[in-house]
């Protein structure tokens, strides 16, 4: 900000001084009888060629500093990204537990971008084949609102009841009814085959608060600022990359590639 | 940080809290009654709804024999949107500091720990509910307040 107004300070001061030099070679031509448009023609050719040199240098110079800026915030994404929890028992994991490539994914039921990821996941899994699974975490955006937490909440009940392929299934269908604040998570739950009743207790208890919780709070030490976000993570070796957003499955293959 | 484990017995821990009002409430403006202070993890989740809805609904009855007072470490903000949304209509204490969470140790991980602590009219603990179903915990205290009588 301090910058450009002094930019624009500066050309301001050029073109003033180019009118002040134009009206005196004017003023004394019309005095002394020269040929005064030829003149000022030729200065102020000169002082638009100087303009345009100073704003080329300092487009040059923002775009220099813009580099910089995204290097060193892709050093410290990279840097960040470490922290990701590796899988757990308590991850759901979807597709072969064995992949080499996890994609681990911190994201909201009450996202709509989370919802449009939630299929270009499952692409990305069946162009694979085995070589990468899929693990859902939490960061409930809209935290500390009921919805986003209370179908979070729901979905850990669901897997607890029915496992890690109710989990998904219910995901699913919170995504299919949503985003939404008024899911109803119960229904939901029946019309998936879980007991109704197991469902209700388990959610009327909170039961998933904490791990909600250090989810969410893993994902933001991670660099996790919005969601989804997802790691591109390998099992083998460690080696991570956040990916910010619904981005799809090509660009997503483009990673895995330099991984497998 | 040392967890403090506190026993049936024990003399309740001083507070100097704010309510969803902004009020200051302290334990000695409580001398003289019986007093339930209900830990709870976190505002609008479904338990905490069911157990602050549960106290709301017994309130009439319970207010007979006891004081209901929540604690949790939301925000005054928070807990008067949330006292607001259900019509709550007992005290909920601001514990952002969760210093008096600590001080009952309540502490979770990330929250308080769903537990209750029933303080006679002499300050002392004489129940402490290290087990509660938010869906019949209003019950349960009816119940034990009734007896105490």
């Amino acid at each position: 900000m301090e910058n450009s107004k002094k930019d624009i300070g500066l050309i301001l001061a050029i073109a003033f001084a180019s009118a002040a030099v134009s009206g005196s070679l004017v003023f004394f031509g019309l005095q002394f009888g020269n040929n005064n448009d030829l003149k000022v023609s030729v200065l102020d050719a000169q002082i638009d060629e100087a303009v345009e040199r100073y704003v080329e240098k300092k487009q040059l110079e923002a775009e220099e500093q813009m580099a910089v800026a995204a290097e060193e915030e892709t050093r410290n994404s990279a840097e960040l990204a470490k922290n990701v929890m590796p899988i757990s028992e308590d991850d759901h994991v979807f597709g072969n537990k064995d992949a080499k490539i996890t994609l681990i994914e911190y994201s909201d039921f009450h996202c709509g971008f989370c919802k449009k990821f939630h299929p270009i996941a499952k692409e990305i899994l069946a162009m694979y084949e085995g070589d990468v699974n899929w693990v859902y975490r939490h960061y409930p955006l809209g935290y500390p609102q009921r919805a986003a937490m209370e179908q979070a909440l729901a979905s850990e009940c669901a897997g607890e009841i029915g496992g890690s392929e109710k989990f998904w299934e219910y995901a699913q269908g919170i995504f299919d009814e949503g985003p939404a604040d008024d899911v109803a998570l119960i229904a939901l739950a029946e019309k998936l085959g879980l007991d109704g009743k197991a469902f209700e207790a388990c959610l009327s208890n909170d039961k998933y608060l904490e791990k909600i919780a250090a989810q969410r709070q893993n994902g933001m030490d991670s660099g996790v600022q919005g969601t989804p976000g997802t790691f591109v993570y390998n099992n083998e070796t460690g080696e991570v990359y956040l990916v910010k957003g619904a981005q799809s499955a090509s660009m997503f293959a483009n990673i895995i590639d330099e991984m497998i | 940080m040392k967890k403090i484990k506190l026993r049936e017995g024990d003399q309740a821990p001083d507070f100097e809290i704010q309510d969803q009002e902004g009020d200051l409430r302290t334990l000695e403006e409580f001398n003289g009654k019986l007093l339930l202070l209900y830990f709870y993890p976190k505002d609008n989740t479904p338990g905490c709804t069911n157990e602050a809805c549960g106290f709301r609904d017994s309130y009439d009855d319970l207010i007979r024999y006891v004081h209901v007072v929540g604690v949790s470490g939301d925000s005054v903000d928070s807990h008067q949107k949330f006292a607001g949304r259900h019509g709550l209509q007992f005290p909920l204490l601001a514990d952002t500091k969760k210093e008096m969470i600590h001080a009952y140790g309540a502490d979770g991980v990330f929250f308080s720990r769903r537990v209750s602590f029933l303080i006679n009219r002499e300050g002392t603990i004489v129940k402490i509910y290290e087990k509660v179903n938010p869906l019949e915990h209003p019950d349960e205290v009816m119940e034990e307040v009734a007896a105490l009588q």
